[in-house]
């Protein structure tokens, strides 16, 4: 309540105040600069220092993981809090085809429905862009995440251990990085996991229900906000081309080729909101590299305003 | 796009900004990104949310210039990325997804307001008023240490880097300036 009320009023603050502040501020920031070269060089031994135990931590716990990969997996008989979700695993080969037959098929419909949906009611005279980034950005994290799962059971099944879709692996975390900006993701990503999880340790067939995951839930909060974003003016094509880099990164928009301006990266550079203007219109458009799911579905979307 | 310039004024940027011309976003992440960006995480805590806070005040910034004509970019940015910061932050706090340091520096500011009663005026109105009444009272040291910490919510070790100050003195300016504030509040029958 308190903290509310500070902060509107804060807002309020008359702007000379404000204006003094960043003045005093460049000049202040000038000044800590040139004092701060004298603790460079403690500093940069810090860094080294740090860096140093910081490669010496990964890599003992590279050899431990290595290590534990190696042993078979125990099943835990007891309930199913977060310590009995590792590791992972699927007892038969059966229980392998049917989770990965499970996550294709409802990526294929997720992917039909959601182009089908988009290109049915997407009004370029009506919609603006901000709607159409909405689709999008709503859209490509499911089949995103759907298709790693999908690869990674394909490298756990060719005997990669390593690949076991392990409660704490790499898509894992990274869908935990992914909390704070995409709820969805993670729930989605979660419950997927978790139900995986719980149908091999209680040794039955795996079985997942994606009833959980209703269209709803892909919009979240501050998606809906962007909806709602004053864009004057609405993209007549969207066609994507997506580099690796974001110096290389550019949408053809009409007959014209756009350099993105900026972009909001995913901590592994997959998942990108990226800023492009068209015509003084600026659009952020979400997108997944690597996806060819998304680059299809935009080609496809392409063609269809053509 | 023509070539990035590092040492654009704020009314060459403005001007940009005024002739439609797109290259003003990127000369104003040039200029300020990172600083914008340190606004941002100031508030939340997260690089994630930080940036993309940063990206929308680009975004706001290309909407309303024009009609808006800010006299210090600088300042007009600020305010900008600090509302998105805080509309990102009431939206993480209703969902609990903020990261426990946020808004720290606010939680010092609890006991300058007393709960009182009834006759006391609760809005935030009363509060701006009597913060900027004592602002024109305060010395520019005192509004900018206070503006840092409260406003722009800096670690206290940021603001004794560009104060001069150590961490302990800069702790105690803000505990007079708190004391100032809370007195002046208090006089003007402000409380919660």
């Amino acid at each position: 309540m308190k903290t509310e009320k500070w902060m509107e009023a804060f807002t309020q603050i008359k702007n000379e105040w404000i204006e003094e502040f960043v003045r005093t501020d460049q000049a202040a920031e000038q000044k800590a600069r040139k004092t701060g070269r004298r603790t460079v060089s403690l500093g940069r031994w810090m860094t080294v220092a740090m860096n140093v135990a910081a490669t010496a931590v990964v890599v003992l716990t590279g050899i431990w993981l290595f290590n534990q990969s190696q042993k078979l997996p125990e099943l835990s008989t007891g309930g199913v809090g977060t310590e009995d979700l590792y590791p992972i695993c699927f007892e038969t080969e059966a229980d392998w085809v049917d989770y990965e037959a499970a996550l294709e098929k409802i990526a294929a419909e997720r992917i039909a429905r959601n182009a089908e949906w988009v290109l049915e009611d997407y009004d370029p005279e009506r919609d603006s862009a901000a709607w159409l980034d909405v689709c999008l950005s709503a859209y490509y994290p499911w089949t995103r995440w759907d298709l790693l799962a999908i690869e990674k059971l394909r490298k756990a099944r060719s005997g990669d251990s390593a690949m076991l879709p392990r409660y704490n692996d790499e898509a894992f975390k990274h869908s935990q990085m992914k909390w704070s900006s995409n709820d969805g993701v993670r729930r989605a990503f979660w419950l997927s996991m978790y139900s995986t999880a719980f149908q091999s340790q209680l040794g039955s067939s795996v079985r997942i229900d994606y009833t959980y995951l209703e269209p709803e839930a892909y919009l979240y909060p501050d998606l809906k906000a962007d909806a709602s974003m004053p864009l004057k003016e609405i993209v007549d094509t969207l066609g994507a081309a997506y580099g690796k880099k974001c110096s290389s990164v550019r949408v053809s928009l009409g007959d014209r080729t756009v350099d993105a301006l900026t972009r909001r990266s995913g901590d592994n550079g997959e998942n990108c909101i990226y800023y492009f203007l068209y015509d003084n219109v600026l659009v952020r458009i979400s997108a997944a590299c690597g996806n060819d799911a998304l680059e299809a579905w935009m080609a496809a979307l392409t063609f269809q305003r053509k | 796009m023509s070539d990035l310039q590092i040492n654009r004024t704020d009314a060459e940027i403005i001007a940009l900004y005024l002739e439609r011309d797109e290259q003003a976003i990127a000369e104003t992440d040039l200029k300020y990104g990172s600083w914008l960006l340190v606004v941002a995480y100031n508030i939340l805590h997260n690089y994630s949310d930080s940036e993309e806070c940063r990206n929308d005040t680009y975004l706001s910034a290309w909407n309303h210039i024009p009609p808006d004509q800010p006299q210090v970019l600088q300042a007009y940015l600020l305010r900008l990325t600090r509302n998105h910061a805080l509309d990102r932050w009431r939206l993480l706090h209703r969902s609990k997804r903020i990261s426990p340091e946020a808004m720290v520096p606010l939680y010092e500011l609890e006991n300058v307001l007393q709960d009182h009663p009834a006759e006391a005026k609760m809005d935030s109105a009363a509060i701006a008023e009597g913060i900027n009444d004592w602002m024109a009272a305060a010395t520019p040291r005192q509004r900018y240490i206070f503006l840092s910490r409260y406003y722009c919510m800096r670690p206290l070790k940021d603001i004794a880097e560009r104060t001069g100050l150590s961490v302990p003195g800069v702790k105690k300016a803000l505990a007079k300036i708190r004391q100032e504030l809370k007195e002046r509040l208090t006089q003007a029958g402000v409380s919660l």
